[in-house]
């Protein structure tokens, strides 16, 4: 991360936009590691935690990204964090611009899922906006397990608009 | 060159989070 990711110009400014950034080495008895961690293990570094500025979890990932991805799913942590405090709305147009932007990245799949749920909620039970997101996901995304989840898509109830 | 620029503490962190309405990003590291 040190090396490759955070040097990067897009990495700084992604972090600079929207985040509060603290690092804690997991192999030092810092006073802060309990609550960094917000409770939960740290099993292997590095480890990323992304909360809201009470502490609230909204994701955690262990494992080196490079920058491209690592913006990509700093932004959808961003999307993620505005779903979980009800700005449906606002989610969506997060995960929109991931979903236009970030194909060939880890978060690719996982945004197209979290798009068709925040279509699905803007939208008050938009079936056409989750069937479009979550079929276009089974089809390019088979092997993958958000594909997977989302080819129940199949069995949804026909719209009814 | 643009650098992050990492809280000393979390109470740091936290404060600027709220103060900026931003997300805080903690980074757990092994060295080596």
């Amino acid at each position: 991360m040190d090396a490759v990711t955070y040097p990067e110009d897009a990495v700084v400014t992604a972090i600079e936009k929207g985040f509060a950034p603290f690092k804690i080495n997991m192999m030092e008895r810092h006073p802060d590691f309990k609550e960094a961690c917000a409770g939960g293990r740290v099993m292997w570094g590095p480890t990323l935690i992304v909360a809201d500025a009470r502490g609230r979890e909204v994701r955690r990932w262990v494992g080196w990204l490079p920058p491209r991805s690592f913006v990509a799913e700093l932004d959808f942590c961003r999307a993620l964090a505005q779903y979980n405090n009800g700005k449906f709305a606002e989610a969506l147009a997060g995960f929109d611009a991931i979903v236009e932007r970030d194909t060939g990245t880890e978060i690719h799949p996982e945004a197209l899922y979290w798009q068709g749920i925040a279509g699905f909620m803007a939208g008050s039970q938009d079936w056409t906006a989750l069937r479009r997101s979550w079929t276009r996901l089974a089809d390019d995304y088979p092997d993958n397990r958000f594909g997977t989840h989302a080819s129940v898509i199949e069995d949804a109830p026909e719209e009814t608009v | 060159m643009a650098k992050i620029e990492w809280a000393e503490t979390l109470a740091a962190a936290k404060a600027r989070a709220a103060d900026e309405g931003k997300l805080l990003l903690t980074y757990v590291f092994s060295p080596g």
